[in-house]
């Protein structure tokens, strides 16, 4: 294997495995493993923690354990400064244990408050990324903009994409990985190319496996997927733009996270869809849509652009300098 | 014979004026006063006609070359060449230029100098020692990425010259890193061998002397 594909597999295709096999696992056995009373908080809690695991395996990969480790406790001999952006696989690591902890509580709530126990976490963890998760450049402006969009990402896997959120993601995380090709951040683009990857993965797992196994269930969105994908993106949008070099428009950044929302352009088609696959299927659409529009707009406006800089006209300043 | 003695006599008293242009060359007489030595000057480095060169492997295979295209700083040097250059130079990382536009933000990006955190290299001598005529080796902390490390820099004074706008000076200094050291490890270890840890710079400095004051 050449040295470039074996770090791809390293990277976008083991972890996305890993994510794969752990969703397999929890889709086969029947029986929910203790914590969870429920299959379908199970399901939510640990296929939210393998999306996670993803993130967090492919940024290790790429950069070592040391630089999630390093955010939190100082290493022995470790010179290597802490980079803003590396709080993206510390968060990533947060967040694959707090996916499987929400699915728990929300579990052994109440089932009324189940709705505004996801509510109040959502926006809890919201105003923690607007705080803790900033970039070079980020403003308290920006640290605003980038609460209301983590709720807004998180509404629109959770409520836009609704049985579509794995779908969703695989298209997301596809973006922004294409996105930070084209701003020339390799490592963002792997570490995002591992989420959409695993996204896939896992979704495949659930789409064929009902077909090959009785008793399988689709994976629920009661929250924890919907909150755990909404901040990655989030995140992952606004590390993008901080770090940006090409000069993508911001708002283009911003608006990727919420692409899943794209789940309700077609809606009027899903609604008469014979076959809930079918309607799955015009979600999905939708979403691959307003993706595409997109791409589209944002290859557009990388080729308007027109070559800056070049050598100064002050013959003087040339010649003698000063 | 007359006119003979007449011209012998000429010559000779014409040998002290002839030597005069290489009475320099000769050696002082030891009971006389050393001349003193120039104070160092200050010398402003010239942005335009600065750039700092550096070369990588790509790949395992062919030597990869760009450039940083601002620098600023100062260095302190006697012109008579009778102490060591100091050095205090800051490279703008934002100026790498490749020739790629595409490469260039590659380059700028958090894979490799991550210029939004970090957004200059900088170099401070801290000592020097001359290993011949204008030619020495400067020893003093660089900072990249927010790392610092002593290096070692092979520097070399290239010329004095004039200009309109008074005398400058030029330097070549020379100095290989591991970029791993600093931080920069992408493309070293993952992928594999995709860019070459060893980073070899070559800094080429002018600069105006400051004018004395009156």
């Amino acid at each position: 294997m050449s040295d470039v594909l074996e770090y791809i597999f390293g990277v976008v295709i083991f972890p996305a495995l890993v994510a794969s096999l752990i969703a397999l696992v929890v889709a086969v056995f029947a029986a929910p493993v203790w914590p969870f009373r429920s299959r379908a908080s199970e399901t939510e809690g640990l296929v939210g923690f393998a999306l996670m695991l993803a993130c967090v395996m492919s940024f290790a990969q790429d950069l070592g354990w040391n630089a999630i480790i390093r955010q939190f406790m100082a290493i022995q001999g470790d010179d290597t400064p802490i980079e803003k952006w590396h709080r993206l696989g510390a968060m990533a690591a947060i967040v694959a244990l707090g996916a499987p902890l929400l699915a728990f509580v929300r579990e052994r709530a109440p089932k009324r408050w189940g709705r505004e126990l996801s509510i109040g976490v959502s926006l809890k963890t919201a105003f923690l990324l607007a705080t803790l998760v900033s970039f070079p450049g980020s403003s308290p402006g920006w640290a605003v903009a980038q609460g209301f969009l983590a709720v807004a990402s998180t509404a629109a896997f959770s409520l836009g994409a609704r049985d579509v959120p794995l779908w969703s993601a695989w298209i997301t995380f596809a973006v922004l990985s294409a996105m930070a090709m084209l701003g020339g951040f390799a490592s963002l683009a792997v570490l995002c190319g591992a989420v959409s990857a695993a996204a896939f993965g896992v979704a495949t797992v659930y789409a064929i496996l009902p077909r090959l196994k009785s008793g399988v269930e689709p994976v629920p969105v009661g929250g924890a997927i919907g909150l755990a994908l909404g901040l990655l993106a989030t995140a992952v949008a606004h590390c993008g733009r901080a770090y940006d070099t090409t000069g993508t428009p911001p708002w283009m950044w911003m608006v990727v996270p919420v692409l899943p929302a794209g789940a309700l352009l077609l809606g009027r088609w899903a609604a008469k869809a014979k076959t809930p696959a079918r309607a799955k299927l015009w979600r999905v659409a939708g979403v691959a849509f307003f993706a595409g529009v997109l791409l589209v707009v944002l290859a557009l406006s990388q080729g308007g652009k027109e070559s800056s800089g070049g050598p100064s006209d002050d013959e003087l300043k040339q010649m003698y300098g000063g | 014979m007359k006119t003979r003695s007449i011209v012998v006599a000429s010559l000779l008293a014409m040998i002290p004026l002839a030597a005069a242009p290489f009475a320099q060359d000769v050696k002082p007489d030891a009971k006389a006063p050393a001349a003193p030595a120039a104070a160092p000057a200050t010398i402003t480095l010239d942005p335009v006609h600065s750039l700092a060169l550096f070369r990588v492997q790509h790949l395992g295979a062919g030597f990869f070359w760009g450039r940083f295209n601002e620098l600023a700083g100062t260095a302190t040097w006697s012109l008579d060449d009778s102490t060591a250059p100091v050095f205090d130079v800051t490279v703008d990382v934002k100026k790498v230029d490749t020739g790629s536009e595409k490469l260039d933000g590659n380059l700028q990006g958090p894979n490799f100098f991550n210029q939004a955190e970090f957004p200059t290299m900088t170099f401070k001598s801290k000592s020097a020692k001359k290993l011949g005529d204008r030619h020495y080796t400067v020893t003093g902390d660089l900072m990249l990425r927010g790392v610092t490390k002593s290096i070692d820099v092979d520097c070399t004074v290239t010329g004095v010259g004039k200009a309109p706008t008074g005398q400058k000076v030029g330097f070549e200094c020379v100095f290989t890193i591991n970029r791993a050291d600093y931080g920069m490890k992408w493309g070293i270890d993952a992928p594999k061998g995709a860019v070459g840890n060893e980073v070899k710079m070559t800094i080429a400095l002018e600069g105006d002397v400051a004018k004395a004051k009156s």
